[in-house]
């Protein structure tokens, strides 16, 4: 064992660690490049391995690289594309955000919905109008079936009321 | 080139703003995805003005094709638009996330198109001598183009990163969803295959750099 801890690292180690990592030591990991800084100050062989590696690192270096020149252009292209883009809206955004279309379509539905209820309204009335000629006629045409009957009825719904006033109590 | 500057230089050989350090400019970047969410188009531009370069030099390496890089990197930008309102913002910023769509989609354009053809080397057309010089670098740096394009494609990309991007072990491996010791194993291979593939051109540099 080495004075650090660390098992002692060869030749062969250093190789392994270039290949993987390139020459630049400050992105080796850490271990490694405690381990094997001893190795690589005393040893002519780790040096000029390290300098072929550097080399071969500047080789890569000069690999074509994206032209800069045409970045502005690229970014007026992409601001142009997003103004056609439909997005997804979180629901908080989209309270945030939506707030008076939603009062629109609040005011809508409110609409719509009174419309209705004076309809139904309406509706009940002309029923209620329609019952009230039925039962005048009945009255009028006479027979006790056609009272007695109807007494029936309001019996029956007397009786149904204080179900319905039970249920409520 | 230093390892942790931005991979992109001008095509004039000077180098690209150097890529800010990792706290820098990152805290703010919640905020500006959530006005992106928002439909902001400032804090949009900010953003691309921050990590288009970097995204669009990933796909540059990865496709050998500006153009193609282009509209990888505006679909990467796209989804940026479409989504941030749904996007959770780490302490890294959105760039992770960037890269990590940007990578995707190039490797499912490179599987998409099956394997890449690399172009046959042309052949030597004798040169004035005042333009040799030049013409050996331009060729130096189409083999090296070359050699990476021969690589597989998960090698090419964990080179670019790591190489060209300056990113960690872990942070490429947060990006390609492998462990550390997957993407240890591409890039080993990635630089082995490479010292292969680029033998002599190496060889010339050694050597220039004994002199």
């Amino acid at each position: 064992m080495s004075r650090n801890g660390l098992s002692p690292v060869g030749l062969d180690k250093l190789e392994a660690i270039l290949d993987t990592y390139g020459a630049d030591r400050t992105r080796w990991p850490a271990p490694m490049r405690l381990a094997l800084s001893s190795l690589i100050a005393g040893n002519p062989d780790a040096q000029k391995m390290l300098k072929d590696a550097e080399a071969f690192d500047r080789l890569l270096d000069s690999a074509p690289h994206y032209d800069m020149g045409r970045l502005d252009k690229l970014t007026e292209r992409i601001a142009s594309a997003v103004e056609r883009q439909p997005r997804l809206v979180s629901s908080k955004s989209a309270v945030a955000k939506s707030g008076s279309a939603r009062w629109t379509a609040m005011r809508r539905h409110h609409g719509i919905a009174a419309t209705a209820l004076a309809a139904s309204l309406v509706l009940g009335l002309f029923a209620g109008q329609l019952k009230v000629v039925n039962s005048t006629a009945d009255v009028l045409l006479g027979g006790d079936n056609a009272t007695a009957v109807s007494s029936r009825q309001l019996a029956l719904s007397d009786d149904t009321d204080s179900f319905l006033e039970e249920d409520m109590l | 080139m230093s390892r942790g500057l931005v991979a992109a230089t001008r095509t004039d050989g000077s180098p690209a703003a150097p890529r800010p350090p990792a706290a820098e400019n990152r805290a703010d970047e919640a905020a500006l995805v959530a006005a992106v969410g928002n439909g902001d188009g400032r804090a949009f531009r900010l953003l691309m003005a921050r990590h288009l370069g970097s995204i669009v030099s990933v796909a540059r390496r990865m496709l050998r094709d500006d153009a193609e890089a282009e509209d990888m990197a505006q679909e990467a930008f796209l989804r940026l638009w479409r989504s941030s309102a749904t996007l959770e913002i780490g302490p890294a910023g959105i760039r992770p996330w960037l890269r990590r769509v940007v990578s995707n989609l190039c490797l499912d354009r490179v599987r998409g198109q099956g394997r890449v053809t690399v172009v046959e080397e042309l052949p030597e057309v004798p040169e004035p001598a005042k333009q040799l010089a030049g013409l050996e670098s331009q060729d130096t740096q189409r083999r090296v183009e070359l050699a990476m394009q021969r690589l597989p494609e998960r090698q090419r990309l964990a080179l670019t990163l790591f190489h060209f991007e300056g990113l960690s072990q872990i942070e490429i491996g947060q990006v390609m969803g492998v462990s550390d010791e997957a993407v240890e194993s591409l890039l080993s291979r990635a630089r082995r295959q490479l010292k292969a593939d680029l033998k002599s051109e190496w060889e010339s540099l050694r050597n220039d750099s004994e002199l």
